[in-house]
């Protein structure tokens, strides 16, 4: 059921502005719409910068958490923990802020190190003082790299001048050497060299050996090294209380959401406007009674020309389903609410897609422990529900089709893989049950709205010749003897389809103008026969996917059947078994998941619902990480 | 072995490969597109993992309609059934349509699958409205695969 929406213009003295805004957050019930000319309560930049700081923090901290275990612990923080910040959380964001950027910096400073060594790595082996490889009275010294293949030759070249000749290490650009010359044989030699292609690098004066200045670097990479070690630990420690940080976020995003909710600031007072549930105005009326006496409260129902949101209010079935729908499209105002009708048809057929009570009790077992100890929360608990509950319809048909994890034994209804056109007959009679409830849907607002005949004529008609032509047409299309018992009611079948296509081409064209414009309005809409037989046709899928996950669980089977034999054979035949079969049921989950949410959005969605309705988003509390806040407010009421 | 049953299994086997190197190319053009939407929000991946996903369907399915021909001719019992040049012939053709088809449809609907998946990046809501797009493309896979079943269960 859609729930009427109040719309509440509501003005308080500016003094009461916070603590009011407070109130109505706590109690979620009121979603402010922005006015005209209206501004954010109040400026959130600080509360922005600081949310997004603990974001990172978060991020930062997050490897170095614990792993939590199979059970997750709930979070729940106190009232007054909540609405009151702890300086703590916010001193450790500057301390995980501080660590991460002194170890960024230590990072860069050891690239830089790492470089420098690099630079004299090949000259480690080099037992002279840098310093004194200056010019002498009667030689000159030179370093540099030469490609390994030229060694010889500059080699060669310096001793014939007489000069001495010296390998060290490997750099990048090729072997390093260091010769000496005599001054006046330098030239020459040089110009050979160059020739070769050696590259002259003058190192750094200074007066240290070059394995010093590499050991040294080495040692400062290495105390660095430590010190981020250090550092990490001491995140590691923070992570401990990481918890702190996440309470700060959900904080932060409280109080920015409260900052910036839509107010029309006027001279002394402050206006708001907003939607209100209308079985919430109670709690709506209370909580503006915590905050204030001197208000007031206009609650309207919403103007033609208003949008308001749109929530729907269903039984605990119907619930978890009506995340498919909001996937799809919310509902608008003019839409009756899908999800009743929409749950029944998505479990009945969810359960045919999988179609195996091993399956089915698998299912069962994995979303009831994730449910208890996972414990989410919105959507996703939404999703496991679901989920948990088609488990029911999965062993339903399982039994009927007597599928047990692939094996067969005492099918009830039918077989998948022996009964084949019985069973793609079955599936089109689903569709076309599905269908017609669509129809039925789409003749119900018609009815809601007072369009009488308009229902008679354009749905009630089409259920007929669907359900005619259903009783007519296909227990005998693919001759099927458990459906022969049909066969006997073929004239009713044919007398309720033609009924029924009577109507149609008799009143479908009833806006038009002029006889012939009725008549060839009613031809036309009779057409949209075929528009219905694709329709139906399309749940031909049902059986598709019912019979590949039947068969590949039988392959599965098989397999192991296969190998089993002897020690090893029985390991690799519970290898094959539960790999495959688990395969199986994700793929099977997966397909019966997108192809049952389609039949619902196309073929039966297509008959009666626009959606494009808005969500609901009251002023609340932004909980990400916190599941609950213990409400001390209500152990105090009732002492009152 | 006699002549048809080779021409039978030739026909399995196209099934089996043609839908499956479909499924391959699909799934690796989802999974290249959703590394890249990953690689900026990393929270996406479980929606982002069912739309590259849905491409895989179609190698299944040639899989199944090649065990299926198996079976029928009694491949797994070690006593194959001996079958004309003409019977072979028919049995190829049956697999024909999931073997086509499918190869096809998979790569067409990675494409589809790779725009919601970009749409996903954008939207994160939108994603079962990508998944629904997505499986539109699919019917078809799924009409090919009941006219491959039905025929080899027919013959």
């Amino acid at each position: 059921m859609i729930v009427p929406m109040k719309k509440a213009k509501l003005v308080v003295m500016k003094d009461d502005k916070e603590r009011l805004l407070q109130s109505l957050q706590k109690a979620g019930v009121f979603m402010p719409i922005p006015l005209p000319d209206g501004e954010p309560a109040d400026d959130a930049a600080q509360e922005e910068a600081l949310l997004q700081r603990a974001q990172k923090s978060l991020s930062l901290i997050k490897r170095f958490r614990e792993k939590e275990g199979l059970a997750r612990e709930l979070t729940i923080v106190g009232e007054d923990d909540f609405v009151n910040l702890d300086p703590r959380s916010q001193e450790m964001l500057s301390e995980i802020e501080g660590i991460d950027s002194r170890i960024a910096e230590l990072e860069a400073e050891n690239r830089a190190l790492a470089e420098q060594m690099n630079y004299f790595l090949p000259w480690r082996d080099l037992d002279i003082k840098l310093s004194d490889l200056s010019k002498t009275k009667h030689t000159i010294f030179h370093t540099g790299f030469i490609k390994a293949g030229k060694k010889e030759d500059l080699q060669l070249a310096v001793l014939e001048a007489g000069g001495e000749i010296k390998e060290l290490g490997t750099g990048p650009e090729g072997l390093a050497f260091i010769f000496v010359n005599y001054i006046q044989d330098d030239a020459s030699v040089m110009e050979k060299a160059k020739a070769m292609g050696f590259i002259e690098v003058s190192l750094p004066q200074t007066e240290r050996f070059p394995a010093e200045i590499i050991s040294e670097k080495e040692e400062m990479i290495k105390n660095n090294r430590e010190e981020i070690e250090k550092l990490r630990e001491r995140l590691a420690s923070i992570a401990k209380e990481a918890e702190k940080i996440e309470v700060l976020n959900d904080q932060l995003a409280t109080i920015g959401e409260l900052k910036k909710a839509p107010v029309k600031n006027l001279l002394e007072t402050v206006y708001l406007e907003g939607w209100v549930r209308s079985d919430q105005t109670d709690e709506f009326k209370k909580a503006i009674d915590r905050a204030t006496d001197l208000y007031d409260l206009e609650l309207t129902d919403p103007a033609p020309e208003d949008k308001p949101p749109t929530v729907t209010k269903n039984n605990k079935f119907v619930t978890p389903f009506e995340a498919i729908t909001d996937m799809f499209s919310r509902p608008s105002l003019n839409d009756i609410d899908p999800n009743p009708a929409m749950s029944f048809w998505f479990w009945i057929i969810f359960g045919m897609m999988m179609g195996d009570v091993g399956y089915g009790v698998l299912m069962f077992a994995v979303f009831f422990a994730l449910i208890k100890l996972r414990k989410p929360k919105g959507d996703g608990l939404k999703l496991y529900k679901l989920l948990l509950y088609s488990s029911i319809t999965t062993v339903f048909w399982g039994v009927m089709f007597g599928s047990y994890f692939g094996y067969t034994w005492n099918p009830i209804l039918l077989e998948p893989m022996k009964d084949l056109t019985f069973y793609l007959n079955f599936s089109l009679m689903i569709g076309a049950f599905h269908v017609i409830t669509g129809v039925i849907a789409a003749a119900y607002a018609n009815i809601k709205k007072g369009n009488w005949l308009d229902a008679l004529f354009d749905q009630f008609s089409w259920v007929l010749v669907i359900l005619g032509i259903v009783i007519w047409v296909l227990p005998g299309f693919l001759a099927d003897p458990k459906l022969a018992f049909l066969l006997r009611y073929k004239t009713v079948g044919m007398a309720l389809a033609i009924t029924g296509a009577a109507i149609i081409l008799l009143t479908a064209g009833r806006s038009k103008k002029g006889i012939f414009g009725k008549l060839f309005g009613g031809l036309l809409s009779l057409y949209n026969i075929t528009g219905y037989a694709s329709d139906i046709l399309s749940y031909s899928r049902i059986m598709a996917l019912s019979l590949s996950t039947a068969i590949i669980a039988y392959v599965m089977n098989l397999l192991a059947e296969m190998v089993m034999g002897g020690f090893f054979g029985y390991i690799i035949a519970v290898l094959i078994y539960l790999i495959g079969h688990i395969f199986n049921l994700v793929m099977g989950l997966l397909s019966a998941y997108v192809h049952d949410s389609r039949l619902q959005y196309i073929e039966f969605f297509g008959k009666f619902y626009e959606g494009g309705g808005e969500k609901f988003v009251p002023l609340s509390y932004k909980l990400k990480y916190i599941d609950r806040i213990k409400d001390q407010d209500a152990n105090q009421q009732e002492v009152y | 072995m006699s002549e048809g049953l080779l021409i039978a299994i030739i026909g399995a086997s196209a099934a089996a490969i043609l839908a499956g190197l479909g499924s391959a190319i699909g799934v690796q053009m989802g999974g290249k597109a959703s590394a890249g939407v990953c690689s900026e929000n990393p929270d996406l991946f479980g929606k982002l993992l069912i739309l590259q996903a849905l491409p895989g369907t179609q190698g299944i399915y040639g899989f199944i309609v090649a065990i299926m021909v198996m079976i029928k001719l009694g491949l797994f019992s070690g006593n194959p059934a001996t079958l004309t040049v003409g019977e072979g012939w028919a049995y190829f053709g049956a697999c024909m349509p999931i073997a086509i088809v499918g190869l096809i449809s998979a790569i067409m609907q990675a494409k589809t699958a790779v725009s919601a998946i970009h749409m996903t990046a954008k939207q994160p809501d939108a994603s079962a409205k990508g998944m629904t797009m997505t499986a539109m493309v699919e019917t078809y896979a799924i009409l090919a695969l009941l006219a491959s079943v039905l025929l080899v269960l027919g013959l």
